[in-house]
């Protein structure tokens, strides 16, 4: 996250100042010219006001200033915490800015994560619930007779974690977005651009019936340039998805690397070698019959390769480690939800709150409750 | 004189529940928690809950935990391993499991706890009892939130004179006893947090649960600890109704016959109407993940209010609520922080309370049906069908008799299943978590008013 160079509004500022003490100068002068005494005071009133937006303009951008050059060991020194972050890792001499966009890249990565792991489940389990087996029966007429008998998916009841994992996906999924809108808004925030409304607010707070429009949009700067970083960096400080996770985030890369991991029970497994020794044992009953038994011979050969090819490939899980991984998973759902959601819910009512107050004292009560029924 | 008299009045009445105290802060080898069946996750929950109740393990540290005899407890021996050394690989394993092979069997009446203890590594020490305690951090971090306030004033007021605006003085001496407002809050919550330690969870644990062994527990914790055993026990029921109930079915629906003579086949799907109760079946494992996320949101929820909206969230609204710009900001802050770390918490334990007090004999113990599903272990038992055409499993496709589906319907929606889930997961794990959520909110829209200025929350209800 770069701090925008905000030098240029300085300059800005000190030109809407010049423009608007220009047009109340010459609405002062036309007011003598025409002795018209309504011209005189409204020039008089208005001198006044755009001091005073001027001086709470700098004050802002002051302020925002420092928010790019306070370093985030300073923070912590003072108010304690400094959680520690690894994805990225947040450095002491980062700034408010910065530190705010990290601690969402964090957030991002767990849930992230968090994600990566219901999938492996979710294929895992999608996986075990389409194993089939076909016995052939009776078993003593070694399959003769073709395949018939019954199939049978037994693994098909896994289905239902499918069910429940798709559920906790879409959650994450949900909570991801959050973030992600989250770090687009900071990205926007800190570009600097929402700032240009502060000089505007300058001419408009001494124009005739804009007073209030000019009021509102530095209470708007103001709540999202200054309120919001404020409030990501104290949640940075205090407020760790992966302590709040504890042992379990350890499990939980290790799910979210498993993607290529298989449920134990599809393999040829002990079917195959079951099949290998009926083969030797038809190979006995076929011993007059020549052909026979080396047709057999070779299956049985064909059988042992294919189970070694089987079981050589990939890693496995067993129904009760899977579960215990969706328990897992599911925990690391509900620190996404929360962590994404419902603090930055938090985020936007303060935000709200703080523009509604630093409007009406401006001159315009801001109402954001549509923006945050937006969000 | 007299706003100082007062204000010296308010601030000795919020410290008087502190007065009834004993103390509200206890050592960091808590006591019993957990029992010899614990697995890794509760112990994962329990170790982040010490933590809640001692701060961050301290440099050079290792948590432990100890297997300690029932007449140890407070300070004698037992056997202690570092708690990140176990085996990862199996979740499910319990910690006596992973480390009877150093300690030797549980002891009697024995019990897990975890003391940050100064030591590399080893197999047996004793735990120090409460050598560690640290202040809760939220206390200086208010008090200084409220010197700062305090100090920025005072510097407006001084630049009153500076500038000679003897109009703004006034204003910025209004403000400064806005600041003693505040303190006097810091003191409430300190007072309110003593005495919730002390004397709201003792009693509530005692009314509702008939647990006497809370004190020096605050009802944030002991919410936290309902909370988890609660969602522990909802996730071991849905374990067992999966494997019970939602497996079988699932494999019974599966089944089908095939036949296959001289090139001419035909396959038989004679059981797939099972797949009716199966979907009823997955649906309500559905159902009962979504209770268990609830319940796991909650212990999120209670976590936040611990960690992060009680210690930090009031002192900055306690700042901001110095200023008049921003004191509806802040008294939103202080509100979040009240809510959710004082109502919430009780709203927890009062419903909790009324769900364990519920007078109805096997309520919360469902009992599960034996079916007979076709074998999942490779193993194929080739004596049992090396003459047999029959298909081992409470269903033959071969036979196309409906009655295997009523059969399963009627497992389904036994009274001795159906009623203790619905009981567990529609108002354990989801009716009262929203009921807890729509309490606190309501509350919070109220103390938004008190504390500064109104503030819609409808969009934390929507989330609720």
């Amino acid at each position: 996250m770069v701090c925008a160079d905000l030098s240029w509004l300085y300059s800005l500022s000190l030109l809407s100042l010049g423009v608007t003490l220009t047009v109340i100068g010459v609405a002062y002068a036309l007011g003598q010219l025409l002795s018209n005494p309504q011209f005189n005071v409204w020039a008089k009133t208005e001198i006044y006001q755009v001091f005073i937006s001027f001086f709470v303009v700098l004050l802002v951008l002051f302020m925002s200033d420092s928010f790019c050059h306070f370093k985030y060991s300073d923070l912590t020194g003072v108010a304690g915490g400094g959680a520690t972050y690894s994805y990225p890792e947040i450095s002491g001499n980062d700034n408010v800015m910065n530190a705010s966009g990290k601690y969402l890249a964090n957030v991002a990565n767990f849930i992230k994560t968090s994600m990566r792991a219901d999938r492996s489940i979710y294929g895992i389990a999608e996986e075990a619930s389409r194993y089939s087996r076909t016995p052939c029966m009776p078993a003593a007429t070694f399959c003769l007779y073709g395949t018939s008998g019954y199939s049978v998916r037994t693994f098909s009841g896994i289905s239902s974690w499918i069910q429940i994992m798709g559920f906790s996906l879409y959650t994450d999924t949900v909570s991801y977005i959050t973030v992600l809108v989250q770090m687009a808004l900071l990205a926007f925030i800190s570009g600097g651009g929402i700032m240009i409304y502060l000089p505007m607010a300058i001419v408009m707070r001494s124009l005739p019936m804009m007073r209030q429009l000019g009021g509102g949009l530095i209470a708007i700067c103001i709540a999202l340039f200054l309120i919001y970083p404020g409030l990501l960096v104290i949640e940075s400080m205090f407020w760790n998805p992966y302590s709040i996770m504890g042992e379990g985030w350890n499990t939980l890369t290790t799910i979210a690397g498993a993607i290529d991991y298989s449920f134990e029970y599809v393999t040829a497994g002990d079917y195959a070698a079951n099949m290998a020794t009926s083969l030797e044992l038809a190979s006995l009953m076929a011993a007059l019959d020549l052909a026979a038994a080396i047709a057999i011979a070779l299956s049985t050969s064909l059988v042992t390769i294919v189970l070694a090819i089987v079981t050589a490939v990939g890693d496995y899980v067993d129904a009760a480690e899977l579960s215990s991984w969706i328990q897992v998973s599911m925990q690391a759902t509900s620190i996404s939800f929360l962590s994404a959601t419902f603090l930055f819910s938090l985020n936007i009512i303060a935000i709200g709150a703080s523009a509604k107050e630093l409007g009406r004292l401006l001159g315009q009560e801001v109402d954001l409750s549509r923006l945050m029924q937006v969000v | 004189m007299r706003k100082i008299f007062l204000l010296t009045l308010l601030l000795l009445a919020a410290l008087l529940p502190a007065a009834f105290s004993e103390s509200y802060m206890t050592g960091c080898c808590p006591e019993q928690v957990l029992g010899p069946d614990a697995t890794e996750m509760q112990i994962s929950a329990y170790v982040s809950s010490h933590r809640d109740l001692c701060g961050d393990w301290p440099d050079g540290t290792i948590p432990y935990a100890c297997m300690v005899e029932e007449e140890k407890r407070g300070g004698g021996g037992g056997c202690c391993l570092p708690l990140g050394s176990r085996d990862t690989d199996g979740t499910r394993r319990t910690y006596a499991e992973a480390n009877r092979d150093v300690c030797g069997d549980w002891p009697e009446g024995g019990f897990i706890t975890a003391c940050p203890i100064e030591r590399t590594g080893g197999d047996s020490l004793t735990p120090e009892a409460g050598a560690w305690a640290p202040a809760p951090d939220w206390i200086p971090l208010s008090i200084m939130a409220a010197l700062a306030g305090f100090g920025v004033l005072l510097i407006f007021y001084l630049f009153t004179y500076l500038v000679d605006a003897e109009q703004m003085r006034p204003m910025v001496t209004s403000e400064m006893w806005q600041v003693f407002v505040t303190a006097a809050m810091i003191a409430l919550f300190i007072g309110l947090q003593a005495f919730s330690s002390d004397v709201i969870s003792p009693a509530f644990a005692d009314a509702f649960m008939n647990e006497t062994n809370v004190e020096g527990v605050t009802h944030v914790q002991y919410a936290m600890k309902i909370t988890d055993s609660m969602a522990t026990f909802a996730w071991e029921t849905l374990d067992e109704f999966t494997n019970n109930v939602v497996m079988p079915m699932g494999n019974l629906a599966s089944l089908s016959g095939n036949c296959w003579m001289f090139g001419v086949a035909f396959s038989f799907n004679g059981c797939a109407s099972i797949s009716i109760p199966f979907s009823a079946a997955s649906f309500a494992a559905r159902t009962m993940s979504t209770a268990i996320l609830t319940l796991n949101s909650q212990l999120v929820l209670l976590k936040m209010a611990s960690n992060f909206l009680f210690p930090v969230l009031l002192p900055f609204g306690l700042f901001l609520r110095s200023f008049h710009i921003t004191r509806g900001t802040g008294g939103l802050l202080i509100a979040f922080a009240f809510a959710f770390y004082f109502v919430y918490p009780l709203s927890v334990l009062i419903t909790q309370g009324f769900y364990d007090a519920v007078p109805i004999p096997g309520i919360r113990e469902p009992s599960y049906p034996s079916i007979d599903q076709v074998s999942s272990d490779d193993t194929w038992d080739i004596e049992s069908v090396l003459f047999s055409w029959g298909v081992p499993g409470d269903c033959d496709p071969f036979e196309g008799n409906y009655g295997y589906t009523q059969d399963q319907i009627n497992y389904l929606m036994a009274d001795s299943l159906m009623n203790p889930l619905l009981f567990i997961f529609m108002i354990g794990g989801i009716f009262n978590p929203a009921i807890n959520l729509v309490i606190t909110l309501s509350v919070l829209r109220t103390l938004t008013r008190v504390f500064g200025t109104e503030v819609d929350v409808s969009a934390l209800s929507r989330i609720a």
